[in-house]
């Protein structure tokens, strides 16, 4: 079993590059459905709309920066922070589609994502300097 | 009442959401970015992200997001036992916590779409 040892500034690093992650692809998924809503089935090429591969874009660059969080910092820590991606997909939806109007259960969400993050970035002890300060 | 179907494609595709994850994060380790898009592990976890996002298209066409978000949200569950049992990561109080929370959020979330 391999045992990754990372310390605590790079976990808060990893963790700051997940939320900058799910930012990206939560756009990605507002551009896909803007975008998927221009194709054409009789017409191949309306696949290439511009929606449609900003979201791919974004999405290359949310993948990038989830690799790039992956080096630095534990799974266990690391994998309920991309639930941020609802909080941005709550918080921006809105603004193009009236329809997924906030309300009071998605504010608290929101609010207990945030808070939950928070205690997470708590959580991020340092093995290598625990194990330094007994040494 | 959610139908059985339903939960069943959000329990598979949760956990093969939550292994391909593993499998990149696996890929990652010692390597560098160029060396991970090489990788089997790699593209092994690609697919099977892939996939999970399959399932849950079909999953959406059934039920609603009140429902399955925190089902999807399952994966993170999942993820976490994987990586106690396979990156012999250790847990914290703050860390359980955390995942409550984000649980707990997601919820209220789905209740509100």
């Amino acid at each position: 079993m391999e045992q990754n040892h990372y310390t605590q500034r790079q976990q808060h690093r990893a963790i700051l590059l997940v939320v900058v992650c799910t930012l990206f692809t939560s756009l990605g998924q507002l551009f896909w459905k803007a975008g998927v809503q221009r194709i054409d089935l009789s017409m191949l090429l309306t696949v290439l709309n511009l929606p449609f591969l900003l979201g791919t874009i974004a999405y290359g660059v949310g993948t990038l920066l989830m690799l790039f969080a992956f080096r630095q910092g534990e799974l266990s820590l690391l994998s309920p922070i991309f639930a941020t991606s609802y909080v941005w997909v709550s918080l921006v939806s809105p603004l193009f589609y009236p329809a997924d109007s906030m309300n009071g259960w998605k504010w608290l969400g929101v609010l207990i994502i945030l808070i939950a993050v928070a205690i997470l970035s708590r959580g991020a002890s340092s093995r290598v300097q625990e194990g330094a300060a007994h040494g | 009442m959610v139908s059985v179907l339903v939960l069943g494609i959000m329990a598979v595709g949760s956990l093969l959401g939550a292994l391909g994850t593993l499998s990149i994060k696996k890929g990652t380790t010692g390597n560098s970015l160029l060396q991970l898009f090489r990788t089997r592990r790699f593209w092994w976890g690609f697919f099977l992200l892939i996939i999970s996002t399959v399932l849950y298209f079909f999953a959406l066409r059934q039920e609603e997001l009140s429902v399955l978000y925190p089902l999807v949200s399952l994966t993170y569950v999942w993820t976490t036992l994987l990586s106690i049992k396979y990156l012999g990561e250790r847990m914290n109080g703050w860390k359980w916590l955390g995942l409550f929370g984000i649980l707990l959020g997601v919820v209220f979330i789905g209740l509100g779409s």
